[in-house]
C-alpha cells in the first residue's frame, strides 16, 4: 500500500544520494544474481520514472518486471505511457494485493521503496513475500526512518507505537528508540524479527530458509527526508554467505552496523585532482590543503558510484 | 497374605466424578449425538438421507433414539462400554469419538439409571445399569501370587432382547436415562436450556444436518446453521495438504457484515465443528504481526477442515470443544492461516478507509457476490492456491478520501451570522468553505500540482 505522490514532483534521477545508493546496490546485486544463476523477476515501485527498472533490465538482464503503484494521483494510462519497456506489467493497486497477483514462487529481486514512514502494510508485504519467495530471492526495503505518527507528525510514545504495531514492536521498547539516533535500529529489529518469524513458521511446511542481511544503509538527501534502506538475500538455512564474494564492498553490513551514505561536495576540478592522487599519492594530495582528510575519506567510500550530472540538449 | 499393601486402584466413585467434571450437560448430549452420526457415517458417508435421531428431554427422562445402524455386541463387549480405548481398537473411518469415554461419561453425567439398546443386522441386545448399584459392585480376583483379592467390579451385564422389551424396529440405538441428577433435571425443564441446546446442535452439527440427517428435539425438527463465504468476483484463500494421515483444508474470505458474532475462525474435525467464530490468539489473532480482532474485520471468516480416518490424529480435545493448540498438525496449519489473514485483513482495513461510505460498500458487496456454504466449501477446489482474490475495491474512492481533510472550529455565533450574510452564503458549511477559499486566494497558496 503505497501512496506514491513524490515522483510527480521530483525526479529520482537527480537525487544524488538516491542515485549513488542505487549504483551501490546494483554492484552487489550483480554478484548475487550471478551466483544464483540469474533468471530473476523484478518487483518494485516504478512510479513514472522507472529508473530502477531501466537500470536492472540493462545491467542485470531482468526481462520480467512488475511495477506497483498504489497512489491515486497518477492514471493507469499515464503509468503505462511512461513505462520504458512493454514487458513491465503495472499494477495500480495496493502492494499487498498486487503481491498476491505476482507469482512469488519465482526467484525475485524485490525493492519496495516506500516513500513514507513505517506502516503496518510493510509487515503485510513481508509476510506475503517471505511466505513464498524461493532461495536466491533478494528483498530490499527503503523508507523514511522517522518514527512519527501519520496524522500529527509527532514522534510516537511507546504506548502509541505498541497500539499501532501490536506484537511487532521490540520487547523493552523505550522512548529513545524513536529518536533519530536509534530509529533505524528499531526498524531493523522489527523487519528482521518479522522476517525470521515468517521463515520459522514456513519451516513447518518442510522448507528451511534463512534471511541474510546485507544492507543497513542510512542517508539524507540535501535538506530532504532521513531515509533507511534494509535488505538481504534468502538462502537455504545451511548456506554460507561467504560463498558469494562481496568482501570488497564496504557498504555491505551483516549486523546492526550501519553504513552512512554521504557524498563530498567537490568541484569538477577537485574531483580530477583527487582522482589523480587516489591510493598511491594521498599524502601528497593532503599536503596541498585543497581538500581535508575527512573529505577524502568520504569521497573514497562512494566515488565509484557517484553520478555525473550534465546539462545537455536532447 | 501380604500385609504390606497400599491400595492404588481407583474407586468407581472417584472415576465418575473425574470424567464428568469437565464436560457440560450440553456437550454430553452432543457426545451421544456424535455416536449416532458415527453410525450414520458408517452406513453411507456421502448422504444421511432417511436417517434420524430423536431426542426426548424433560425433567424425568432423557431419550435418544436413532436408526443409524447401531453397534454390534462385539463392539459393546470390547469397546463401547470399556473405559478408555484399548490399544488394539480398530480404526473407525471418519468418526469423532476417540478416547473411549464419550458415551459412558454422558450417561453418568445425566442420571442414575440408564438403558442402552442396540440393534444391528446380527445382534439385538440391551445393557441396563443402575449407577449407584454398579458403583458398589465388587469382585474377587487372584493375583500373580495366587492370593485372592477383592477389587472393584467394572463390568456391565447385557441382556438379549425380547419383543416386549424392544424399543427398536430398525437397526439403530435407543438410549434412555431416568432418575436424572438434580441439576440435570432442573436444566431439562427450562425452555432456555432447550433453546440453547437446539442452537448448539444446529451450529455444531450443521454438516450432518446438511448431509440429510434429521434431528428432532422434543418433536421439533432442527435445521442447519452454517456460515457462507462470498465467492464470485472475490475468491476465498484456499489451500489443502496431507500431513501424517490428516487431510487439512484451509479456506478464508469474506462474509456478511451484519453478523459480528459470526466473524472469526471455524475449525471442523471430521465434519464436527469444534471451534467456532474464534477471535483469540489460538487462531493467530494478535500474534506475529496479525492484528487483534477489531470491528473492521467483521466480514472475516476462516474455516479449517481436519479429516482423518484415525481420529486420534486430529487436534481434538476430549470435550470436543476447542482444539489441541499445541499439536504439530495444528501448529503447521497456522502458517497458512496467517498467510490467509494477512491478505484478507489488509483488504478489510482498506475498506474501513472509505470512512462513512465503508458500510455501504460492504453491503453492496454482500448483494453482488455469490455465496458458497460450508458444506460446498469442503469440496471447493481452485487452481489459484494460497491466494485471496479481492473484489474490485474502489481504490480511487479510497485514495480520494485520504486526500481530503476536514477542518472545523467554533466561533461566536453573532459574528458568524454577520460573516454569512456579508459573504452571501446560506449555511455555516458554505461559509467555512468560503473562508478557506478566500484565505488560499489572498495568500496566493497554490496546490502542489
Amino acid at each position: 500500500m503505497k501512496k506514491m505522490n513524490s515522483p510527480k514532483f521530483l525526479n529520482y534521477e537527480t537525487r544524488p544520494l538516491k542515485f549513488t545508493e542505487r549504483k551501490m546496490l546494483l554492484a552487489s546485486l550483480t554478484r548475487i544474481v550471478n551466483y544464483f544463476k540469474n533468471d530473476y523477476q523484478y518487483v518494485g515501485f516504478g512510479g513514472v520514472a522507472f529508473t530502477d527498472f531501466k537500470l536492472f533490465h540493462k545491467e542485470l538482464h531482468i526481462n520480467e518486471m512488475f511495477s506497483i503503484e498504489g497512489g491515486s494521483k497518477i492514471s493507469i494510462e499515464k503509468l503505462n505511457f511512461n513505462a520504458p519497456f512493454s514487458f513491465i506489467k503495472i499494477y495500480k493497486k495496493l502492494s499487498t494485493e498486487a503481491l498476491v497477483d505476482i507469482s512469488l514462487e519465482k526467484k525475485s529481486l524485490i525493492w519496495l521503496d516506500y516513500d513514507g514512514t513505517l506502516e503496518n502494510c510493510f509487515f503485510n508485504d513481508i509476510r506475503s513475500l517471505f511466505s513464498k519467495l524461493p532461495e536466491g530471492s533478494i528483498y530490499i526495503v527503503t523508507c523514511n526512518r522517522e518514527l512519527k505518527q501519520k496524522e500529527s507528525g509527532e514522534e510516537y510514545t511507546t504506548e502509541q507505537f505498541q497500539e499501532v504495531f501490536g506484537d511487532l514492536v521490540p520487547f523493552k521498547l523505550k522512548n529513545k528508540d524513536f529518536t533519530s539516533k536509534n530509529n533505524h535500529s528499531t526498524l531493523r529489529k522489527m523487519f528482521l524479527s518479522h522476517i525470521e518469524n515468517v521463515l520459522d513458521e514456513r519451516k513447518t511446511t518442510g522448507l528451511s530458509l534463512k534471511f541474510n542481511q546485507l544492507f543497513n544503509i542510512l542517508y539524507q538527501e540535501n535538506r530532504g527526508a532521513k531515509m533507511y534502506t534494509f535488505g538481504g538475500v534468502i538462502t537455504k538455512s545451511d548456506f554460507d554467505l561467504n560463498e558469494i564474494d562481496l568482501k570488497d564492498f564496504d557498504f555491505i553490513n551483516k549486523d546492526e552496523t550501519t553504513y552512512n551514505l554521504e557524498i563530498p561536495n567537490f568541484t569538477r576540478k577537485e574531483i580530477d585532482l583527487v582522482d589523480s592522487h587516489l591510493l598511491n599519492k594521498e599524502e601528497e594530495l593532503l599536503e596541498k590543503k585543497i581538500i581535508t582528510e575527512s573529505e577524502l575519506k568520504r569521497y573514497k567510500k562512494t566515488y565509484k558510484f557517484l553520478p555525473n550530472f550534465f546539462d545537455v540538449r536532447v | 497374605m501380604n500385609k504390606n499393601i497400599i491400595q492404588g486402584s481407583p474407586t468407581k466413585t472417584f472415576f465418575i466424578e473425574m470424567i464428568t467434571r469437565d464436560i457440560s450437560i450440553k456437550d454430553a448430549i452432543l457426545d451421544l449425538l456424535d455416536n449416532s452420526i458415527d453410525g450414520a457415517n458408517n452406513l453411507n458417508s456421502d448422504s444421511y438421507a432417511g436417517l434420524y435421531v430423536d431426542l426426548t428431554i424433560n425433567e424425568n427422562e432423557f431419550i435418544v433414539k436413532d436408526n443409524c445402524g447401531g453397534f454390534s455386541l462385539e463392539i459393546a463387549q470390547k469397546y463401547a462400554f470399556r473405559f478408555g480405548r484399548p490399544d488394539d481398537a480398530p480404526v473407525t473411518e471418519g468418526s469423532i469419538g476417540r478416547f473411549g469415554v464419550g458415551m459412558k461419561r454422558a450417561l453418568f453425567k445425566i442420571g442414575n439409571i440408564f438403558e442402552v439398546e442396540s440393534k444391528t443386522t446380527s445382534d439385538h441386545f440391551q445393557v441396563n445399569v443402575k449407577v449407584n448399584e454398579w458403583k458398589k459392585k465388587k469382585t474377587k480376583i487372584k493375583n500373580e501370587d495366587g492370593e485372592e483379592l477383592t477389587v472393584e467390579d467394572w463390568n456391565f451385564n447385557y441382556n438379549d432382547i425380547t419383543p416386549q422389551t424392544s424399543n427398536l424396529t430398525e437397526n439403530g440405538t435407543f438410549i434412555k436415562v431416568t432418575e436424572l441428577n438434580n441439576e440435570v433435571s432442573t436444566f431439562f425443564k427450562e425452555d432456555s436450556f432447550l433453546n440453547d441446546l437446539k442452537d448448539d446442535i444446529e451450529r455444531l452439527l450443521n454438516f450432518s444436518i446438511e448431509k440429510g440427517l434429521e434431528i428432532n428435539l422434543n418433536g421439533v425438527s432442527l435445521s442447519k446453521k452454517g456460515i457462507v463465504l462470498f465467492n464470485d468476483e472475490s475468491k476465498p484463500y484456499y489451500y489443502e495438504y496431507e500431513f501424517e494421515g490428516v487431510s487439512v483444508k484451509i479456506i478464508a474470505g469474506l462474509s456478511y457484515v451484519g453478523e459480528p458474532s459470526k466473524s472469526g475462525w471455524y475449525i471442523y474435525c471430521n465434519d464436527r465443528l469444534v471451534l467456532e467464530a474464534d477471535r483469540s490468539d489460538i487462531t493467530c489473532w494478535g500474534t506475529k504481526g496479525i492484528p487483534k480482532w477489531h470491528v473492521n474485520f467483521v466480514m472475516f471468516r476462516g474455516i479449517i477442515f481436519f479429516d482423518s480416518k484415525e481420529t486420534i490424529k486430529l487436534p481434538l480435545t476430549t470435550t470436543k470443544k476447542g482444539i489441541d493448540a499445541s499439536s504439530e498438525i495444528y501448529l503447521k496449519s497456522k502458517f497458512y492461516m496467517r498467510e490467509a489473514m494477512n491478505s484478507v485483513l489488509t483488504f478489510l482495513k482498506e475498506i474501513s478507509k472509505l470512512g462513512s461510505d465503508a458500510n455501504d460498500y460492504r453491503k453492496v458487496l454482500a448483494e453482488q457476490e455469490d455465496k458458497i456454504s460450508v458444506k460446498d466449501l469442503k469440496s471447493y477446489i481452485t487452481p489459484d492456491i494460497r491466494k485471496f482474490i479481492t473484489p474490485n475495491l474502489m481504490i480511487d474512492a479510497i485514495s480520494e478520501k485520504n486526500d481530503f481533510a476536514r477542518i472545523s472550529f467554533n466561533v461566536d455565533r453573532n459574528i458568524a451570522n454577520k460573516a454569512k450574510s456579508y459573504s452571501e452564503t446560506r449555511t455555516y458549511k458554505e461559509l467555512g468553505k468560503y473562508i478557506f477559499d478566500y484565505y488560499i486566494k489572498m495568500e496566493e497558496i497554490e496546490e502542489d500540482e
